[in-house]
């Protein structure tokens, strides 16, 4: 009775995740089919047909090519911005996360709720204070005008938290405690190498913000080769015939070069998942990890 | 690689030694917690508060920077937009939520119970779709969208649509947001909702399945409320991120060249105002709106749920 | 193994409270530090001996900019490329608004190709452009664009931009198809309603027009003289779901969608590539829809243009569907400011800007080299000419520049109901009462022709 249980519970499982998977995918696998075909195919033809080598590399070289390698810019300034802010928010958000779960001090739920307030607060209220911070050092215009604020990633401090007050138990820490280490040395001995799969999951999604935020970038940054992807697409968007009937018909990026630009802009985020995965299942203490 | 721990025989989650006065006094050493916060807490007053209460400052004042009171939000109020974008948002959320909350969780578990190569496997393909950024995924819905086009083109006649213009009709429109929505952002959260699970040690769920809980037994009795800091957590943002709806309206609105109005959402007629009117006071007051109500649901759960609290 | 708890932590480490503050007192500081260091590049524009002009253009028009640097090798431009504004986008709005905020960063120069934007950019909220008819650009100039086409720039009486092409709507048809089902170019609107229902019985399956995008109000309501967007007098603003202007083109509309003479589909939809290759017979449309719209669904020779229809009595109106806008900056003075004038001039008006210009040039002096390389692409069957050059004169003044998009409320409320089945007619009284709103919440005072 219980083999059977199992079994059904089993296949009940995997039909589910299957229907799920159609629904994720299907649009995924139709994007990634689109260069390969012509504008016309895409409209005319059945959605999942493979098309040809020849207009994958012409749509891969015209967009490419499009406004003096736009598009490799935008990838690069993306780079640097969200790298930059991941690093200054990796060093800050986890010991902040560790320090808010496990040592005691006043203000100590005041500091949550206030980062919880803030994360609630919508962005669109926040972005003009945060350009006139930066106008106000004669920031406007510079990558660090994008950067400092990516920095700021209270999810991040929130993820540390949770993972660090439900799972390190109080113990492990108050017996390194016992042992004579001072506060830093617990956490750079015990706490830190146990956060692994935090420290993967906070990169992840500080990356993916970073990489995928448009609107402070579009507020801080007036010059078009500064934009980083997001609002380098949206322009690109508003260039093409595709989107913009009447003006943009110069511009020969027809909706198969879109997709490429849209798997360029992917892309990224999916390689550094993958990486992330890894670090993610490494499970934890109590020989959690599942095999 | 992990590394070796001493064994343990029963449950360490929410286990207290402050039976042990040495222990005490450690713990109740303010000054450490200070120094690991201080370079966070930095930010957060250069890039959180700071904004916040200026955000704030603008709901109660007029351009000209006087103290104005709850007028803006009067008028705002009043504006023939604001009582349709909030109920457009209220029929959105009940959709939004449900589904985010029971298949988020629900999916998370069943990748639990299977292998972790195939989970790890079926994650990144829940991922794909949140790699999309908003700009980036209108060509994709563009076409989704078109009855005539799209590779669900079976599915969407079934319902008559004959072309993009009648999928996106006004009744449609918070199911069709709420799908996107939800195609975009599950992935992030089941990988989330994995990681905690992934977290419960597995004596517990041994322990459970030798008493004789079957698989959803041990899901809802046992795991369930093992994770309720992560799924209170995730409540409390995806009602945020529900509420501030801002980048599905957009999008849909620029596929189909036009057809939706801009300010469809309480958040875009935020961003009307400031940019399109040049009001920032009275996006500012709508801000404010959306921060209490989102306020209000996170007061709520972490109340009750006792997210503040360490044990 | 051993566990991390006894691994050599023996080692004396810096006292965690020093350390962490050290930490965050050197991050804070790199952050102002930085913040501060990185001034040159601020957006705002100082007095220079000799000025760069900062110009905001989309995509299609680098070509023109570049023209201009190369026939000026003396002047500075420096050239941001951003989205032009379109669709709706607001994001000329938004960074004037943002630059506003902090007294500086505006641009000099911008091309804008959202009609409405002439009366939103000069409204007492962002007061961005310059106003040219006092003399910052001469009258000789302002006079030589086609016949009111500076109307859709003028806003209280001043002209505050120029014009770079306009789209004034003609009416294009298939001429092969005509000769072959025998029927005759209409040259008013209640002979295109009969030829409609004529096709509809004869040739199903072929459309006479489409009101499946939001610029069709610009197409069957402006040249009809419908009164929803007539700015009368300062801030006042003729609103009217009843006018007869009005109902009469809905009511010619409505039995042809009925019939399936004219389709509810988008024209740049997945839907009409598909359903209406070469079944075009005829349609009114913008002249960017002649190179836009229809290569590749009507076959190349087969085109034709034809005069915008009339109504019968008094004057033949038409309407047009976007033509871009050239801004100056008003916080500009001097020589910055004169220079900048030139340069707004000489991209607006000049053959070498316009002559590589996609679209129908605004001032008159360029039209005709234009148009005769129009006619030599082979892309229309007929002399093109003179049909433009009268539909670009006969654009309806009665439809002004207004601060919100009437595109978009006749989109999400005329053509929403369309597609969901309910007949134009009974759509105006929504559409012009979201009109007034609009209109009220800009301050605006909302009257009703009689």
């Amino acid at each position: 009775m219980r083999l059977f249980n199992r079994i059904w519970s089993r296949t009940f499982a995997y039909v589910v995740l299957l229907g799920f998977t159609a629904f994720f995918v299907v649009p995924v696998i139709w994007l990634l089919l689109s260069p390969t075909k012509t504008d016309h195919e895409l409209v005319v033809g059945n959605p999942f047909a493979i098309g040809t080598l020849h207009n994958l590399s012409h749509a891969i070289h015209v967009m490419f090519t499009f406004e003096d390698y736009a598009l490799l810019n935008w990838l690069k300034n993306s780079a640097i911005y969200s790298f930059g802010g991941i690093l200054i928010a990796l060093a800050f958000s986890i010991p902040a996360g560790y320090g808010l779960a496990h040592t005691q001090f006043i203000g100590r739920r005041t500091l949550l709720g206030v980062t919880l307030f803030v994360m609630i607060m919508p962005a669109t209220a926040l972005v003009l204070p945060l350009f006139l911070e930066a106008n106000a050092v004669h920031a406007v215009g510079t990558p660090w005008s994008v950067i400092l604020p990516f920095s700021f990633f209270p999810f991040g401090v929130y993820l540390a938290y949770i993972f660090y007050s439900s799972s390190v138990p109080k113990d492990l820490l108050a017996a390194a405690r016992i042992d004579g280490c001072n506060e830093w040395n617990v956490f750079r001995r015990v706490a830190l190498p146990l956060a692994r799969p935090i420290i993967a999951l906070v990169t992840f999604f500080a990356f993916v913000a970073n990489w995928n935020n448009f609107f402070l970038p579009f507020v801080m940054l007036p010059n078009s080769t500064n934009y980083p992807l997001p609002v380098g697409l949206q322009d690109l968007l508003a260039a093409t015939p595709a989107f913009n009937p009447g003006q943009g018909g110069q511009v020969p990026i027809y909706r198969p070069e879109l997709a490429i630009a849209t798997i360029v802009a992917m892309a990224p985020v999916l390689i550094v998942f993958l990486f992330a995965q890894r670090s993610l299942v490494s499970g934890m203490l109590a020989g959690a990890s599942k095999e | 690689m992990q590394s070796v721990v001493p064994k343990r025989t029963s449950a360490p989650l929410g286990a207290t030694d402050s039976l042990n006065p040495k222990l005490r006094r450690k713990q109740r050493n303010g000054v450490a917690g200070y120094a690991f916060v201080s370079g966070y807490f930095v930010l957060l007053v250069l890039f959180g508060v700071l904004p916040a209460v200026y955000a704030i400052t603008l709901a109660f004042t007029s351009t000209g920077g006087h103290f104005v009171g709850l007028s803006n939000f009067v008028k705002t109020g009043e504006d023939f937009r604001f009582l349709p974008a909030f109920e457009h948002v209220g029929e959105y959320l009940l959709i939004w939520l449900g589904s985010l909350f029971v298949i988020v969780v629900g999916l998370a578990l069943m990748l639990h119970s299977i292998s972790r190569r195939v989970s790890s496997a079926f994650r990144f393909i829940f991922y794909l779709p949140g790699a999309l950024a908003g700009a980036a995924s209108v060509l994709v819905w563009l076409f989704m969208l078109d009855p005539t086009v799209s590779p669900w083109r079976e599915f969407l006649s079934l319902f008559g649509f004959k072309n993009l213009g009648q999928t996106i009709l006004p009744g449609h429109l918070p199911i069709i947001f709420a799908i996107i929505a939800f195609w975009a952002g599950a992935g992030g959260w089941i990988v989330v909702t994995y990681g905690a699970l992934n977290n419960i040690p597995n004596e517990l769920i041994e322990a459970a399945e030798l008493d004789g809980a079957g698989a959803i037994q041990t899901a809802l009795r046992v795991k369930l409320p093992l994770i309720k800091k992560w799924v209170t957590f995730m409540l409390i943002l995806a009602f945020a991120a529900g509420t501030q709806l801002f980048v599905e309206p957009q999008l849909v609105g620029e596929a189909s060249l036009g057809l939706i109005s801009p300010t469809w959402s309480p958040n875009e007629l935020a961003y009307y105002f400031a940019f399109q009117d040049n009001n920032f006071n009275y996006a500012a007051a709508i801000s404010v709106d959306l921060l209490v109500i989102g306020l209000l649901c996170a007061a709520v759960l972490v109340f009750r749920t006792k997210l503040f609290e360490v044990e | 193994m051993s566990s991390p708890i006894t691994k050599k932590y023996w080692r004396r480490p810096i006292r965690p409270r020093l350390r962490a503050s050290v930490i965050a007192v050197v991050a804070s500081s790199m952050a102002i530090a930085t913040f501060g260091i990185a001034g040159g590049a601020s957006a705002t524009s100082k007095p220079k001996p000799k000025p760069t002009i900062t110009v905001w253009v989309d995509s299609t028009r680098v070509p023109q900019v570049k023209a201009y640097e190369k026939a000026h090798p003396t002047v500075k431009i420096s050239m941001v490329i951003y989205n032009g504004n379109a669709n709706g986008s607001g994001v000329l709005q938004s960074k004037i608004a943002l630059d506003n905020r902090v007294h500086g960063g505006w641009p000099d120069i911008v091309f804008s190709e959202e009609n409405n934007d002439a009366a939103s950019l000069a409204s007492p909220q962002f007061n961005y452009p310059a106003v040219l008819s006092n003399g910052t650009v001469s009258k000789p100039i302002l006079n030589g664009y086609a016949a009111g086409t500076l109307a859709g720039c003028t806003v209280n009486g001043k002209v505050y931009c120029l014009r770079n092409d306009l789209a004034q709507n003609l009416l294009f048809y298939n001429s092969a198809l005509m000769t072959q089902f025998g029927y005759t170019v209409p040259t008013t609107w209640q002979g295109w309603q009969t030829l409609g229902e004529q096709v509809a019985t004869q040739h199903p399956g072929y459309i006479v027009g489409s009101v499946g995008d939001n610029w069709d109000d610009d197409i069957y309501l402006w040249p009809s003289e419908c009164h929803v967007n007539d700015v009368v007098r300062t801030d006042t603003i003729d609103i009217n779901a009843n006018d007869p202007n009005c109902t009469r083109a809905t009511q010619l509309i409505d039995p042809l969608v009925k019939d399936g003479a004219v389709t509810t589909d988008s024209v740049f939809s997945s839907t009409f590539t598909t359903a209406y290759n070469d079944k075009i017979l005829m349609m009114v449309g913008p002249a960017w829809y002649g190179q836009y719209l229809f290569p590749g669904i009507v076959p190349k020779g087969d085109l034709a243009v034809a005069d915008p229809l009339s109504w019968g009595s008094g004057p033949t109106y038409t309407g047009e569907v976007g033509g871009g806008l050239w801004f100056m900056s008003s916080h500009i003075s001097g020589t910055t400011k004169s220079l900048a004038a030139s340069v707004l001039t000489w991209l607006s008006t000049s053959y070498g800007s316009q002559g590589i210009s996609p679209g129908y040039p605004a001032y008159v002096a360029d039209e005709t080299q234009w148009i005769a390389a129009q006619q030599a692409s082979g892309l229309y069957s007929n002399e093109i000419a003179p049909v433009f050059a009268k539909a670009a004169t006969e654009v309806w003044q009665g439809w002004s520049p207004v601060p919100w998009s009437t595109d978009s409320v006749f989109g999400s409320t005329v053509v929403t109901g369309l597609n969901s089945g309910s007949t134009m007619s009974s759509q105006l009284a929504g559409f012009a009462s979201q009109l007034a709103d609009f209109a009220q919440s800009d301050g605006y005072t909302v009257v009703t022709s009689p």
